[in-house]
């Protein structure tokens, strides 16, 4: 029986995203940018889908006066994430 | 990245890229460990020349050079810290570790005369020990475990000898557990 894929981890950039912040305790935006290789204003517009379904926690704040982007996976951004990788487990190897 | 249909490799693959990005790059660390290793291999070692061979008593004033390359290491992952745009838990788990490292040396300094320097070189061996033989373990990379529990050993030879031969196993001790690991780190790439 296969198993449905999360819409919301099912788009490249946004697998992308939570992939990182996987093995990160927090990573800027400006970080997250440079390793997907995404542009800014889709990025951003990813970041938010994530945030809004509760995945991630985006924090805006300053350093050097400049602003400040922080992203940080949540628990029900983990726990997506494991479901996703079982679900493609279940496609890959059928039971 | 866009929005197209994903396979499951493609999935994979992603997942798998993303995770090697955000390795700890233990190369970027190659020069502080060499520059640690020579300096104090060559600060025991003049310590011994001085002491022993010219017999001038304050010798010791060699080490003058340790607070010195404190301040470049601070200034270097000072640097490093203010560049970097994510926080990892081994990058949490590196500073911790040598930031204790650091604690314990600075109190066995200031227990130095209740305890006496011959048990102070000796103890130092041990800690540099703990000190590489931990990042070792957590970097996977074996020539740090192995430098580190050398250096112990070294250290625990060391406490039955007298302080000019405990001067050339402190730099025995670092050569094992800096200097031979240190060149074995890969260079580091541009990142």
């Amino acid at each position: 029986m296969f198993e449905p894929l999360d819409p919301i981890l099912h788009s490249q950039l946004r697998l992308a995203v939570v992939s990182l912040l996987m093995s990160v305790e927090e990573a800027e935006f400006t970080y997250i940018k440079e390793k997907t290789k995404a542009t800014a204003g889709n990025l951003s517009v990813q970041v938010n889908k994530l945030k809004d379904a509760g995945y991630i926690t985006v924090e805006k704040s300053f350093k050097d006066n400049y602003p400040l982007t922080t992203c940080k996976i949540t628990q029900a951004g983990v726990e997506a994430f494991e479901k996703y990788l079982n679900a493609l487990r279940s496609y890959i190897k059928p039971e | 990245m866009n929005q197209q249909e994903l396979s499951n490799q493609d999935s994979i693959k992603i997942i798998m890229e993303m995770v090697q990005s955000t390795k700890y790059n233990i190369a970027r660390d190659k020069v502080i460990y060499l520059m640690w290793g020579y300096l104090v291999a060559i600060s025991s070692l003049a310590h011994y020349v001085l002491k022993f061979q010219f017999e001038i008593s304050q010798a010791y004033y060699v080490w003058l050079s340790m607070p010195v390359a404190g301040i470049i290491t601070g200034i270097y992952y000072g640097r490093k810290k203010k560049h970097s745009t994510a926080k990892t838990f081994t990058d949490r788990a590196m500073s911790s570790i040598w930031i204790a490292f650091i604690v314990a040396l600075i109190i066995f300094l200031l227990a130095s005369p209740q305890i006496g320097w011959s048990a102070v070189y000796p103890i130092f061996m041990v800690l540099y020990g703990i000190g590489t033989a931990t990042s070792g373990g957590i970097m996977k990379f074996k020539p740090l475990v192995i430098g580190g529990y050398l250096s112990m050993g070294v250290g625990l030879l060391a406490f039955y000898q007298p302080f000019d031969i405990q001067l050339f196993l402190l730099a025995l001790a670092v050569i094992v557990s800096y200097v031979i690991p240190g060149h074995l780190l890969p260079k580091a790439q541009n990142d």
